[in-house]
């Protein structure tokens, strides 16, 4: 007995050794699948607990807005707006529960505008044309915001006369030199609670507490409002100042002033004074004008003051410009050193706060879009402002309502950036966004009407919030529920409860834990398209449940893929030894012998891959009881199968076939056996090749953009591509052997159609036909499917579809070249 | 259609050995004529036919003529080609398709080459004329062999060949079959078809005009007598 079991075994060699490798594969496989995806969950986990808790865990505000309700993400500038709607007692409410360890309110006032300054350029010698330009960025244009000539008129360095536009009445010609006032700029104040703020990030604010008297530049009576300048804010204006040296004497400027009947004791300015205040003389002042602006230029030069870059915008102190053109402050500055200079001045007119509201974002195929509006000079407006005056001043009254803003500190947040950073909709710090053809970074211009929101410039206390914004100055509030360590399933339903109690208030709630920003594709009308990175809120659970989606799809397509192969093994071995067994039963043996014999051989087979696969485990992973535990039901559902299936079998054998009207059919249903396995494996793998790729597209575009969830991606990119390969190793071993089991079924009759006179290309033809006639159904039902399954979980755009598509028709062309490159070696050497 | 063969020899190579299995065979058949082959196992008949209808190439130096044209001298495509338009070739295993109907298989040898629906048509007319009608959407293994083997005789009927290859057509029948399949054949020697009929049966053979004789490798014309009384054929 033993020899002939020896004997068996040689003579099937062959199919014993793939049946073992299979086996191998399947035992070692399942188990380490297993074990991945569970690791690979952990490790998502762990990701989550580690990144995704930012600073706190709830967002509370008094609604979305409609844009988010849509996408379900947040807008960067969603604060601009700043309707509020929660009050002071709401927020105390929430902060005094135990439950909460911070409760930071925020409330965003607008835009102050800048206290006006003037600024003071050195003297220079002789007659000059002043040139001062102001020019704002977005990061990609420059565009300018306004332009002013100017000209002062010098004798022996005493001037005689001036022509400036009456913007600058009462600046320009002071002391002697050529003054100019900084253009408006906007600055978004943000009020805070110090405490509760400091808990938050760290930083000290307490100084928001304080009571401030004593300012010599406020009026008396007014009320100081204490302010932290953030250091990292600047705005982007640039001073360009061109100086050019005009080769004129006081008797041409007399004639000047002859030819339009002014008088040598009046001024050329006097001309802009009657033709801009009085409508008069118009004519003769664009005379003058143009004489001026044409005369020739002897020598220039210009020089860049970065106003901005160097002083905060709630600055009181004065600055100066000394003679190279620097920016001193004029506590720091020293005649001697910096040369002869008059400081600046300015007057208070604080009295007027801009809102800008929402841009209007249009829904768009691929995207959002947002119309353009206006221009203000060269700049693009894409929001409305509202001009909110809070207060007046009362020239006889009593102005001890009047609320100045006062600077105390400045807070440098450029260390709190990144972990503010990590939680998005921070108030400090804003990712803009870049073209999306050039990937030129893009960022807001000076102007509130901009479609990108400067960061805040400045923070009071929040107990000054309502002098501004009334009832419920509130805009949201940014809560950390105490006691949790990071974002672990527990703590997720802690936060989920906090959530539901705040909501019951009647306020609207986001779960912030996880959030992460998305890139959103945005049309602006005068920009370009532009990718702007959103908020999505409670990206950790979307991430988890995905993730899960994933893992489960892939495991039980491998099971049933690795399955379906082994049945298809089992049945093509069957059938191998079929006729060895009815050999066996004619020279005498019992069936009972018989099928002992053949159990022997099976159970030495199992024996020895189930042995080979735990030394493959143990050699890999030592001992892991996940995995044991894995190959323990592997090893059990295989037996099952080979157990049921052999009793199948016998009665199955009785090929039935009817005559089919069809060659192809008549084909098809005659070697169904060879078929049946092979395509259900090429459904099973289609459809999970279609659901992995289509899911990755859609999540690409959900979840997998975002900052935390592409590391994720990433991870569980490596598990699934190890078990898509083994998938997709499998099925083309199952179908590559079935097709091959039911050519060489038919060489015979591939030789029979050469001696009736067929040419190689007829029967390559009529062969990939019948082949491609079962197996295309099952890649286009797969794919069908895997969209099908995607659709459950994601909501599916064309393109999806269309890389769908495409990727079916790809994995029929591949198929169809193998199959004619198969064949041809075949008709050329017959099946071997 | 003529056959006229010189020379023919055949080698089969393989990596062990070379084996010569018809050997400066020289012979000619006239178109009409009968012509039985008979031989022992293993002499060479199968391959005398098969290189015979360019199934197989020959060695060097053989020529092949079947009507004007030098078989030995084409391409595989072309012999394929000839193959097609002039030969009917039957085995003793009949060779059907076992998925196709009755009807189909004789339908298979124009399948890519002509229309559907007059293929159909012209196989009901011949199954008709061999008497098998009455099965032609039965599957092989539902016909008996001489069934089996009118098929197989309709199918290669299908294009009309002027020359008709039997590899022992009649092994596997009983005599009574045998003689309908033989009167079959007769009947189309009659309309004029050469026939080439290898044999191991002695009453096949009153139905040639000819016989040969493969013996080791070289074919010898026998006349009918000296067969008969001095050399019984052996299985
Ligand atoms: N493809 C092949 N390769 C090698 N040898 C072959 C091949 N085909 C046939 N032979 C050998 O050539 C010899 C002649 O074979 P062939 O089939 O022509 O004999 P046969 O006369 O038809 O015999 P039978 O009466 O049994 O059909 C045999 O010895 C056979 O073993
Ligand atoms: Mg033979």
């Amino acid at each position: 007995m033993f020899s002939l079991h020896v004997q068996h075994i040689i003579n099937n060699k062959k199919s014993i050794i793939v049946m073992i490798l299979m086996l191998i594969v399947i035992f070692t496989l399942s188990p380490t699948a297993f074990k991945m995806v569970w690791e690979g969950h952990e490790q998502v986990n762990a990701d989550i607990t580690d990144f995704s808790r930012g600073d706190y865990d709830l967002l509370v505000r008094a609604s979305q807005s409609e844009i988010e309700r849509e996408l379900g993400v947040v807008e960067e500038n969603y604060l601009g707006v700043g309707n509020g709607g929660i009050t002071y007692e709401q927020w105390e409410n929430i902060k005094k529960d135990p439950r909460i360890e911070t409760a930071a309110p925020v409330a965003s006032l607008g835009f102050f505008t800048k206290i006006d300054q003037m600024y003071q350029l050195p003297k220079e010698e002789g007659s000059n044309r002043y040139t001062v330009s102001y020019k704002t960025t977005d990061g990609v244009n420059t565009y300018l915001i306004n332009q002013q000539t100017a000209y002062l008129f010098k004798d022996n360095e005493v001037v005689y006369d001036y022509f400036y536009p009456i913007e600058l009445m009462n600046i320009f010609g002071e002391f002697d030199n050529a003054n100019f006032e900084i253009p408006s700029s906007y600055h978004p104040v943000i009020a805070i609670d110090p405490q509760e703020e400091k808990e938050l990030t760290g930083i000290d604010f307490s100084i928001l507490n304080k009571n401030i008297n004593n300012v010599q530049t406020f009026p008396e009576e007014s009320q100081l409002i204490p302010l932290i300048d953030i250091a990292e804010s600047s705005t982007p204006i640039t001073t360009e100042v061109l100086i050019e040296r005009l080769d004129i004497t006081h008797q041409e400027i007399n004639d000047l002033k002859q030819a339009v009947d002014l008088s040598p004791n009046q001024s050329l300015s006097d001309l802009e004074y009657y033709a801009e205040l009085r409508g008069e003389h118009v004519e003769e002042r664009d005379e003058v004008k143009e004489a001026l602006d044409t005369i020739e230029e002897t020598d220039e030069q210009v020089h860049i003051i970065n106003f901005f870059e160097h002083l905060s915008p709630f600055e009181q102190e004065w600055y100066m410009i000394d003679d190279d053109y620097n920016i001193v402050m004029e506590s720091e500055y020293d005649i001697d050193e910096h040369g002869e200079a008059g400081r600046s001045s300015g007057y208070l007119s604080q009295n007027v706060i801009y809102k800008s509201l929402s841009p209007k974002y249009q829904k768009t195929q691929n995207g959002l879009s947002i119309e353009l509006l206006d221009y203000e000079g060269e700049i693009p407006i894409h929001r409305d402002l509202e001009q909110v005056q809070f207060q007046e001043y009362d020239v006889n009254g009593d102005n001890s309502d009047l609320l100045n803003l006062f600077q105390v500190d400045t807070v440098t947040v450029g260390e709190y950036v990144d972990s503010l950073a990590a939680s998005p909709m921070g108030i400090y710090h804003y990712q803009y966004g870049h073209l999306k053809e050039t990937g030129e970074q893009l960022k807001p211009t000076h102007h509130p009407g901009s479609f990108l929101s400067l960061p805040a410039n400045g923070l009071i206390s929040i107990d000054w919030a309502d002098e501004f914004k009334g009832e419920a100055p509130i805009d949201a509030i940014r809560v950390k529920v105490a006691g949790l360590s990071g974002y672990t399933e527990e703590a997720s339903q802690k936060i989920q409860h906090v959530a539901e109690e705040i909501e019951e208030m009647g306020l609207h709630v986001d779960i912030v834990a996880g959030a992460s920003h998305q890139n959103i594709d945005v049309q602006v009308e005068g920009i370009g398209m532009v990718v702007m990175p959103w908020t999505t809120l409670g990206a950790a659970e979307s991430i988890i449940n995905s993730w899960n989606v994933f893992s489960i799809v892939i495991s039980i397509s491998f099971i049933l893929v690795a399955l379906l192969s082994f049945v298809a093994r089992i049945r093509t071995m069957e059938h191998e030894l079929y006729e060895d067994k009815i050999r066996l039963g004619l020279i005498g043996w019992k069936p009972s012998t018989i099928q002992t014999f053949y159990r022997a051989q099976w159970g030495i087979q199992i024996v020895l891959s189930v042995v080979l696969s735990l030394v493959i485990l143990l050699l890999s992973f030592g001992i892991d009881i996940l995995m044991l535990i894995g190959w323990s039901i592997t090893i059990f559902i295989v037996m099952i199968i080979h157990a049921s299936f052999t009793v199948l079998y016998k009665q199955k054998n009785n090929k039935t076939h009817k005559p089919r009207q069809s060659f192809l059919i008549a084909n098809i249903y005659y070697y169904r056996r060879h078929i049946q396995a092979a395509s259900l494996q090429l459904l099973f793998s289609t459809s999970v090749i279609a659901f992995l790729l289509t899911v990755q597209q859609v999540v690409s575009n959900r979840i997998s953009v975002t900052d935390l969830g592409q590391y994720i991606h990433f991870q569980i990119n490596e598990l699934q591509i190890i078990l898509l390969l083994s998938v997709v190793l499998l099925t083309v071993y199952t179908l590559s052997e079935s097709i091959y089991r039911m050519w060489k079924e038919r060489e015979e009759q591939i030789e029979f159609l050469k001696v009736m006179g067929w040419q190689n290309k007829d029967i390559r033809r009529s062969y990939t036909k019948e082949t491609l006639s079962w197996v295309s159904p099952s890649v286009v039902m797969g794919n069908i499917i895997g969209i099908i399954a995607v659709v459950v979980f994601f909501p599916v755009n064309l393109t999806v579809v269309g890389i769908n598509l495409i990727v079916t028709l790809s994995i029929l062309f591949a198929l169809t070249i193998v199959l004619k490159v198969g064949l041809r070696q075949i008709l050329m050497r017959g099946v071997s | 259609m003529d056959i006229n063969v010189m020379n023919l020899s055949k080698t089969y190579e393989s990596n062990v050995e070379q084996k010569k299995v018809l050997d400066q065979v020289t012979f000619k058949v006239n178109k009409g004529e009968w012509v039985n082959i008979i031989g022992r196992s293993g002499s060479g008949k199968t391959t005398l036919l098969k290189c015979l209808s360019g199934i197989m190439s020959a060695d060097r130096g053989s020529i092949i003529n079947i009507g004007d044209l030098p078989i030995h001298s084409k391409s595989e495509e072309d012999r394929r080609e000839f193959r097609r338009q002039h030969i009917g070739y039957i085995y003793q295993d009949y060779q059907l398709f076992p998925a196709y109907t009755a009807k189909q298989n004789v339908m298979l040898p124009e399948l890519p080459y002509q229309n559907e629906s007059i293929l159909l048509k012209r196989a009901e007319e011949l199954m008709e004329q061999l008497n098998i009608e009455h099965r032609q959407d039965a599957l092989p293994n539902q016909l008996s062999g001489g069934e089996q083997q009118r098929v197989a005789i309709a199918r290669a009927l299908l294009n009309n060949p002027d020359i008709f290859v039997c590899d022992e057509p009649t092994g596997n029948l009983d005599r009574s079959t045998r003689d309908e399949v033989l009167q079959i054949l007769k009947q189309l020697q009659e309309e004029g078809r050469t026939i080439l009929f290898v044999t191991h049966d002695y009453d096949v053979i009153e139905y040639g005009d000819r016989i040969f004789e493969m013996d080791d490798g070289r074919l010898e014309e026998v006349s009918q007598k000296t067969l008969i009384i001095e050399k019984p054929i052996k299985n």
